[in-house]
């Protein structure tokens, strides 16, 4: 079956969660609820999939364009505040975060609010919402398209603390750990590849490449000098897997087709 | 019928220029558009709002929002604000960002009386990176300049920890009023929420003013039957619209869903300045009151939206009965 770079991400992303089955992740605006819910259709089936508006252990029984509507509280476990969900991070209820974002640099720090610099010029873009909360606390998955100028060297605005971050109150970048910041970036997804992070540079490198997709293309479409020396293909995308996520999605609301 | 009971201009009145307006509803969900509608009819001006909010755009455009002080500045999955991008790049918005814990917790703090709380849920962000902040600009607009702190953060050492680990002090902003839709009011006031609550309670118990729209007033009576039910108690309810509709486009689970075409053709005719003064003046100023913007609507839009019960929203297959 033919399919598009995006489906292929959400399924990799998808696949990744069977290893998380029966934990609590939070999942942000975007292709993280399609993802964790085709991931909880196929492979996790006791995933628990929490969201920031305050909903618990969610359902998501039709595909939800609005993260704050009736589709994300229909029968949810329960239905508080914002701030009772997403301080969750903070409590540790979370083991996995689940983010997307404009600019992510190779060491997973993610970028939601301006494009440029701050203080000069600069195109303004969604803000944290959730993200910075959620980055702060929990392993996270981040899923971005893959573009030079959206994969880059580092971030021009850390929203989101991947593991080289900023020391409070200054410019000065320190480790994660140095902050006592728990959790940290696990993988980035994209729609050509997987990447995950070296245990001691904590930089990213291509761990997944895609069935079709050439190497030559994810090193030029990377905005930064990349390992891809210990990338292996992935299992061909299957039948099921396309059928199920267009089932999720039948109206193609997350334009994944 | 209780004294509160207004109509929206009435209550809308109640909003100075220079005011700290909370708004309940988040993004594209249980959003005050009314209200919204109404500050822009009445042309108020430099209103500085809070939280997780978007669909107060079409106010950024006609100049009543000037300040703006929480975590989020899109349309959701209809992606760039338009007017909101616009006035931000030409300097008549100013934005100071947050983490989105930490825009309801300058709510939470101020709702149950304390003037700061400690916060870690930016640690590591250049959200605490002082030289981003514009909160003595956004103070400047405030008609009641002490309610906006002078810092954004400020760091310390944990007195209570041996290491002394540095905490990060997150000051309260206590609304001047809170502008709620809900589904349901008593005639007193107390409110029922179905569905999302976002920042509604804390705003509410936080605000000096709170003005309560409702899809429908009920007896009170009705919801004391179940008191855990209810989010926001009556004697915090200083005003009461009743106003069916009042938050389309947006959603109201268990009353009606999205209207995405709606909000489409804003974000498509917005996209210029000219464009977005087209839509208002359709939309918004040759529009006298809500009742006309609901027959102008027309009963074929509204039927397609109607939430299914049992559901909370109209599934989408459902639609080409209608």
């Amino acid at each position: 079956m033919e399919y598009s770079q995006l489906e292929a991400a959400v399924i990799f992303a998808a696949r990744e969660l069977s290893k998380h089955d029966g934990k609590n992740l939070i999942a942000g605006i975007g292709l993280p609820v399609l993802v964790t819910k085709l991931a909880k259709e196929l492979y996790a089936p006791n995933i628990k999939i929490n969201i920031e508006s305050g909903s618990f252990d969610v359902l998501i029984p039709e595909i939800p364009v609005s993260l704050f509507g009736p589709r994300i509280s229909y029968r949810c476990s329960a239905q508080l505040s914002n701030l009772h969900s997403l301080a969750g991070t903070g409590r540790g209820d979370y083991e996995i975060g689940f983010i997307g974002g404009a600019q992510v640099d190779k060491y997973g720090n993610v970028n939601s609010t301006v494009i440029g610099n701050y203080l000069g010029k600069h195109k303004r873009i969604a803000g944290s919402g959730g993200a910075v909360d959620i980055g702060c606390f929990t392993n996270t998955i981040i899923i971005v398209a893959h573009h030079p100028k959206k994969l880059v060297e580092f971030v021009d605005y850390i929203t989101t603390p991947g593991w080289k971050v900023k020391k409070p109150f200054s410019d000065e970048l320190v480790d994660r750990e140095e902050l006592g910041l728990p959790g940290g970036p696990m993988m980035i997804v994209t729609n050509l590849c997987i990447m995950k992070f070296d245990d001691k540079t904590k930089e990213a490198y291509v761990e997944t490449i895609y069935p079709g997709v050439k190497e030559e293309e994810i090193v030029k479409m990377t905005g930064f000098d990349v390992d891809v020396s210990r990338a292996k293909v992935g299992e061909e995308v299957t039948k099921e897997e396309l059928e199920t996520l267009r089932k999720i999605d039948i109206l193609n609301i997350y334009r994944t087709r | 019928m209780s004294e509160k009971v207004v109509t929206l201009e009435e209550a809308i009145r109640e909003v100075k220029n220079g005011d700290i307006v909370a708004f309940g509803g988040v993004l594209d969900s249980r959003f005050p558009m009314a209200a919204i509608y109404e500050i822009m009819r009445q042309q108020k001006k430099n209103l500085i709002t809070l939280a997780i909010l978007s669909l107060h755009d079409p106010a950024v455009g006609a100049g009543c929002i000037r300040g703006f002080i929480g975590c989020y500045n899109y349309l959701g999955a209809f992606g760039k604000a338009p007017c909101i991008e616009r006035e931000c790049n030409k300097g008549n918005l100013i934005i100071e960002d947050l983490g989105h814990n930490d825009s309801l917790l300058i709510f939470m703090a101020a709702a149950f009386g304390l003037n700061f709380v400690a916060s870690n849920y930016t640690k590591g962000s250049d959200i605490l990176n002082p030289k981003y902040s514009k909160i003595e600009k956004i103070r400047e607009l405030a008609r009641n300049k002490e309610k906006i702190p002078k810092k954004k953060y400020i760091l310390m050492k944990d007195p209570f920890t041996e290491n002394g680990e540095e905490r990060v002090l997150l000051p309260a902003i206590k609304p001047d009023v809170a502008i709620l839709h809900v589904q349901q009011v008593g005639t007193e006031g107390t409110c029922r929420i179905f569905g999302v609550e976002g920042v509604d309670q804390f705003a509410a118990l936080a605000a000096d003013k709170v003005i309560v729209i409702a899809e429908e007033i009920v007896p009170e009576e009705y919801l004391r039957e179940d008191p855990n039910r209810n989010l926001i108690p009556n004697i915090h309810v200083d005003k009461i619209v009743e106003l069916p509709w009042g938050a389309h486009p947006t959603v109201v689970s268990h009353y009606y869903d999205l209207d995405m075409e709606f909000i489409m053709n804003y974000v498509k005719e917005a996209q210029t300045e000219d464009g977005f003064q087209r839509w208002a003046e359709e939309w918004v100023y040759s529009i006298e009151n809500h009742h006309e913007y609901v027959k102008k609507l027309g009963i074929e839009r509204l039927m397609k939206l109607r939430a299914v019960k049992g559901l909370g929203f109209r599934p989408r297959t459902w639609l080409k009965g209608w």
